[in-house]
């Protein structure tokens, strides 16, 4: 039995660790969405592959580089050595989408096998028929970029210069992609030196008890909250949109609270050709952050609280249980959105005081093409573009312009001026949109209005993922007052000022001249508008979000109330 | 006297601490109440009764003294909330780039964190019409009838200082300037501040969120330096008076009238130049500074005589783009409370404060601190203490007993793992700060001061692989000091954006670099403005003046920069070379990998001017003692041995340059200085026991 202050020093090691591979990453990385976005996520894990410590990094990435990692370890059985490397982005290997590109180190420890660490992060670009990995013309996972089933970028401590140039010769930037790669081989070589020095202090016996011990003590951390919370049977729903149709794709869950465990089933419709479909790793990942919601923040992100959580991905060939060769490469921000959503709407019942509305789901935009400035290709994925709304919850309004929830806002847009150092576009406007936040007793945030102008005779603008039709939803908001509600437009406008709207899904070219409008949705809103506090409303009237028609309109605004303060 | 005294002020919540030298070099310290509706008056009675202490008129006293004032206005004004009523100027289309955040929310996995209030509100922020592009040509020029409507806006509504913060403007301030005049036309009275003052550097929310706080503060600053200055010129002042700024130099009064806000740390950042001080004196450049009191530790770095810098960082909420010395805080102290968390012992963050304090205080405390288990291992002794205050062992072992129980050993087995968990997460603290950043502790000599860090240093030290520590005896009156041994240091970065290739223009660089330092250069000298410092003309010689240059450097598509020192002002092909050369080793060093073939980007220059100031010939009156007295002998346990008997010296009698073997134990007033097995403790003469590990 490992004593508690063991425990701590052991512990404290593994944070340290964690903590280390993430400042590599941010300090290095090359792909703006490593460095700005911190779109990444770093992992310890033992022997078996149950993972240890998983640092605060993206959501997107919870558990799932734990399945990532057992697919690895069925993969290559035996054939692990010291030295070795292995990379891995696929799907079908517990990928999350092939931008996502995952490396694993096996840590040998006097001679034997004694943990493993991980990092995954997503790149700038993946290959494939179109620059930067989503692409909303694929119908196929083979259109969506390079497939990379577990394979040894490093053998022995030897890099594999042959399977190196051939990865690197797939991929659109290959310099930087290369970076990219160093990065995580930094990131993973500070962790092995970490397990290094604390097996010399501790004892490599100590190191390996000691992470059993941690696991045990996720899992008794998570039973505990599982038992606190009232047992029953809680349904669950969330809607997406169809880029195939005209009636929306949903998702059901069912979350059934027994004693000290609890499981979680997805059904949904059947998997479409279009990108919007997860396959296991990425909707394992989904439902734990969707359960975030009920776990204290305290909770570690281990292996031991997965082993309280049964999931059931219903039958292969949905949307939220894909199979090949549907395509995927929205899918770590839509079906993710909406599977959290689902979780959500069945805890919201649950634990009703920790209820969250919707959030505005990723809608961006990713440019490419040629800059006369260096002569050089560029490709760039939009975070400013994907920015919106987040949902409300009691007690507090959500964020205004904040990154997804398949990030919990935690991704940068980057600056404007960095934006147009590094690709030919000028950015003419990036601020709130008035009018469109969630009504309620709390509102959601607003969202953003985004107007850019390529400097290239033409770029090309690949627009992607979900919120064109639905908003996002409230939460015990009446009915009347969601009517209204804005949701995702990009447009293109031309020098004569006319607007044209682009359709979902598409690759268009953008010519000089021209101007990318676009405005995204606000979060949902939680309660009635009419109970709104009349000091927070008529804040936001002066500041010009909202306007005094819809003040009126959806939240019974009078400026002559004598119940409001200054009214 | 000396003609040329030194007077340093420290301004804390509780004291203002006036702190010089008497006519004997002894150090002298004067508490006297601090005032915060009346600070400017407060320091000057303390000037007043640290000139009556040392036995001269005050304006005697002032007489050519230069007074070094860190200041606490600036940090208080902005977490009261109380600062001006600002508005912003910016890009129209871009008015909300301040409440956006880029998108960014800080603690993500706290779920129902409220969103931030801007210092603006939206209705305070006003697009104007005007663009710059990224090469520094105007697209569309300044619309002056917008700025003039704006004024009349931010007129109406009782707008006291305004903030102009425009896209690229670090490349053509012309905008900023021109709309800074129309408002200080327009708005007589009213505080104008633009981003090409305060921050001319690429990221427009970081320049944006310090042109507003500069902005925001800047009113109250201002005007207390005006009464101070008038205050002490009426007492007989003819010298100047100096200021610290966040980032560990101190500035002249109208530098810090132009740009307040780099006094918003003004007090912390006086700690690692103490620690330079006595760093120096042992013949060390490279010091890691610990000082750890009762609740907190806090660890800073000085790096070949550099303090160690952090930015962008944020201040109560706030995104200051400045350089401000980074002093990285953890809740750790003598009053941290030792926990069972879930099967982990944990110590701290929460702490027992001052009442009930520690539960050997006696006082009512009921949880085992970190004091408990000193006590308990024999690190301290029973008996009183400062303040009133008396160890005793029955509290402090009831309540580690209780923790013993709970972890399933003994109550000294209990003890000792606290000190064992402290010490890893102190640790942990330099690491973040050392290793993070490509650094070496071992490379590195540690200072320890506040009340516990002798008790800790050793530990700690050997835990990092440090194999020296430096114990000042002035322990208490550390930060106060700091403020006499710190150096004049003008910093300034501008932004210039460039692709490093074949066809850089490498004059283009040297004359933005010319005249970055020409502009500093001018600053420091304050040629001019001789409304605040009496002398005209130059303020120093050009041979006091030590000037480095640098680059910030990134790979391409990087988002991060590395600082590379230049060797000197003139830039050729050749320096740029060297530079890419130098970043490519720095970047290796940092993050364990570089590309030597992928090509680099400028991203800013950098010029910093420091003037030293004389050090201040102290005299510790260390008396005579030839030999350690010894006051008693107890048992002392640290680490998972059996407790040993040490011996127990008396501290305000020990003896220069005899070293003391450990395990052994040095009392001083304040402190007990811990010498662990296989260290030796020698009082040198600049006032602090050196403490060395043997081979």
């Amino acid at each position: 039995m490992i004593d508690p202050i063991t425990l701590a020093v052991l512990e404290g090691g593994l944070q340290s660790a964690i903590r280390e591979m993430r400042e590599v990453l941010v300090r290095s990385g090359r792909s703006p969405i490593i460095a700005i976005s911190t779109d990444f996520s770093n992992s310890i894990f033992d022997a078996s592959g149950e993972q240890v410590v998983q640092g605060d990094d993206q959501p997107v990435h919870l558990g799932s580089m734990q399945v990532a990692l057992g697919e690895v370890i069925r993969f290559f059985e035996d054939d692990i050595s010291d030295g070795d490397v292995i990379y891995v982005n696929d799907p079908t290997y517990g990928g999350g989408h092939q931008a996502d590109m995952t490396m694993f180190k096996p840590v040998y420890l006097d001679g034997d096998l004694a943990a493993w660490v991980g990092t995954r992060a997503h790149v700038s670009d993946s290959g494939g028929p179109v620059a930067g990995g989503y692409n909303p013309l694929a119908r196929e996972i083979y259109a969506e970029g390079i497939r990379i089933s577990p394979l040894k970028i490093w053998e022995r401590g030897q890099l594999r210069r042959d399977v190196l140039t051939m990865l690197l010769l797939n991929l659109r930037t290959p310099e930087a992609h290369r970076g990219d790669m160093g990065a995580q081989l930094g990131a993973l070589g500070v962790a092995q030196r970490r397990l290094e020095s604390l097996s010399g202090s501790l004892g490599t016996a100590a190191l390996r008890e000691g992470m059993a011990a941690l696991l045990d003590r996720g899992e008794q951390m998570a039973r505990r909250t599982i038992a606190s919370l009232p047992d029953g049977v809680y349904p669950g729903h969330a809607f997406l949109e169809n880029p195939a149709g005209d009636e929306p794709l949903e998702i059901w869950s069912e979350i059934t609270v027994g004693g000290d465990r609890l499981a979680v089933a997805l059904r949904a419709s059947p998997q479409i050709d279009r990108y919007f479909n997860s396959y296991f790793g990425n909707s394992i990942s989904a439902i734990y952050a969707g359960l975030l919601t009920v776990f204290p923040k305290d909770t570690p992100h281990n292996g031991g609280v997965y082993r309280c959580v049964d999931i059931d991905l219903g039958p292969d060939g949905s949307i939220v249980n894909a199979v090949e060769p549907t395509p995927s490469s929205m899918a770590t921000s839509t079906p993710f959105d909406n599977i959290m959503e689902a979780v959500e709407s069945a805890l919201a019942q649950v634990a009703p005081e920790r209820a969250v509305a919707g959030w505005s789901h990723f809608c961006g935009s990713t440019f490419a093409g040629l800059d006369s400035r260096t002569g050089e290709r560029f490709s760039h994925l939009s975070t400013m573009s994907g920015i919106g709304g987040a949902g409300a919850m009691w007690r507090t309004d959500g964020w205004s312009c904040c990154s997804p929830q398949c990030t919990f806002g935690g991704m940068r847009t980057g600056n404007v001026e960095e934006i147009e150092f590094r690709i030919p576009m000028r950015i003419h406007r990036f601020e709130f949109r008035p009018d469109s936040e969630g009504p309620g007793q709390w509102r959601g945030g607003f969202g953003m209005a985004l107007e850019m102008e390529p400097l290239e005779p033409r770029i090309v603008v690949s627009n992607i993922g979900e919120g064109y039709v639905l908003a996002p939803p409230g939460l015990d908001v009446p009915e009347a007052f969601e009517r209204d509600r804005a949701t995702f437009e990009r447009s293109v406008r031309d020098a004569s000022g006319s607007m044209d709207a682009i359709v979902p899904h598409t690759v268009i070219d953008l010519h000089a001249g021209q101007v990318l409008v676009s405005g995204s949705p606000g979060g949902g809103g939680i309660g009635d508008p009419r109970q709104r506090d009349r000091g927070a409303l008529r804040t936001d009237i002066e500041n010009g979000l909202i306007s005094p028609d819809r003040a009126a309109r959806i939240y019974g605004w009078d400026p002559e109330d004598p119940e409001d303060p200054e009214g | 006297m000396a003609p040329s005294a030194v007077i340093g002020i420290d301004v804390g919540g509780t004291f203002t601490d006036v702190v010089g030298l008497d006519h004997r070099n002894h150090l002298l310290t004067v508490k006297t109440p601090s005032n915060p509706r009346d600070p400017a008056n407060a320091v000057l009675e303390g000037i007043r009764m640290f000139a009556s202490a040392v036995g001269v008129d005050t304006s005697r006293l002032l007489r050519d003294a230069t007074v070094v004032h860190g200041t606490t206005m600036g940090i208080n004004t902005l977490i009261t909330r109380t600062g001006a009523r600002t508005g912003l100027l910016c890009t129209r289309g871009f008015r909300d780039v301040l409440e956006m955040r880029v998108g960014y929310k800080e603690e993500r996995y706290e779920l129902d964190l409220p969103p931030p209030q801007p210092l603006v509100p939206r209705r305070h922020r006003i697009g104007v019409r005007e663009r710059v592009d990224g090469l520094g040509q105007v697209v569309e020029p300044l619309s002056e009838r917008d700025v003039h409507a704006a004024c009349e806006q931010f007129s109406a509504e009782g707008i006291e200082a305004v903030a102009i913060c425009y896209l690229w403007s670090f490349l053509h301030a012309d905008h900023e300037q021109r709309t800074a005049d129309i408002c200080v036309e327009a708005m007589p009275g009213a505080f104008v501040t633009t981003s090409w003052e305060v921050l001319p550097e690429i990221r427009e929310y970081d320049r944006v969120s310090t042109t507003v706080l500069n902005a925001y503060i800047g009113p109250r600053v201002v005007s207390y330096i005006d009464q101070l200055e008038r205050l002490l010129r009426a007492e007989g002042l003819t010298g100047s008076v100096l200021y610290l700024q966040s980032h560990g130099g101190v500035a002249h009064a109208d530098e810090v009238t132009r740009v307040p806000v780099r006094t918003l740390l003004s007090g912390p950042a006086a700690g690692p130049s103490v620690a330079r001080f006595f760093a120096a004196a042992a013949g060390h450049r490279n010091a890691i500074c610990v000082d750890m009191g009762g609740t907190s530790f806090d660890a800073s770095v000085v790096t070949e005589g550099t303090i160690r810098q952090a930015r962008p960082v944020t201040v109560d909420g706030l995104r200051v783009g400045l350089p401000m010395v980074d002093v990285h805080s953890v809740g750790g102290g003598g009053g941290s409370i030792a926990h069972v968390d879930a099967g982990i012992l944990r110590v701290g963050p929460s702490s027992a404060g001052a009442v009930p304090g520690p539960a050997c205080y006696g006082l009512g405390g009921r949880d085992p601190t970190v004091t408990d288990a000193n006590l308990a291992l024999g690190v301290y002794g029973e008996g009183p203490i400062a303040g009133d205050l008396s160890l005793s062992l029955g509290p402090a072992t009831g309540a580690l007993g209780g923790l013993g129980a709970e972890v399933g050993v003994k109550t000294g087995d209990a003890a000792a793992g606290v000190r064992r968990v402290l010490t890893i997460d102190l640790a942990q603290a330099v690491r973040d700060i050392t290793v993070a950043e490509g650094r070496d502790p071992r490379d590195y000599v540690l200072i320890a001061g506040g009340g516990s860090g002798p008790a800790h240093c050793c530990a700690i030290a050997d835990e990092l692989g440090i194999t020296e520590i430096i114990v000042p005896k002035a322990a208490s009156t550390l930060c106060a000091l700091g403020a006499i041994v710190t150096d004049v240091v003008y910093e300034m970065r501008r932004s210039f954006p460039t692709q490093l290739g074949a066809t850089t223009d490498a004059a283009a660089i040297g004359s933005a670099l010319d005249r970055l330092e020409a502009d500093l250069i001018t600053r420091l000298q304050g040629e001019g403005l001789d409304e605040v410092d009496r002398a005209v003309g130059l303020r120093y010689r050009e041979d006091d003046l030590h000037v480095e240059h640098g680059f910030e450097l990134r790979y391409r598509e990087q988002l991060w920069e590395i600082m590379v020192p230049i060797d000197s002002g003139e830039v050729d092909d050749s320096t740029l070379a060297s530079a890419v050369e130098d970043f490519h080793v720095r970047h290796h060093n940092r993050y364990a990998y570089s590309e030597p073939d992928t090509p680099c980007e400028l991203v800013s220059l950098s010029v910093r001017a420091t003037v030293h100031r004389p050090l201040p010939e102290i005299d510790w009156e260390l008396g005579a003692s030839s030999h350690w007295h010894r006051c008693e002998a107890r048992d002392l346990r640290l680490g998972a041995d059996d407790a040993v008997e040490v011996e127990v010296f008396e501290g305000t009698a020990s003896p220069v340059g005899v070293p003391l073997a450990g395990p052994a134990l040095v009392r001083e007033p304040l402190c007990t200085v811990v010498v662990a097995p296989g260290w030796t403790a020698t009082l040198e003469n600049h006032g602090a026991y050196v403490l060395r590990k043997q081979p």
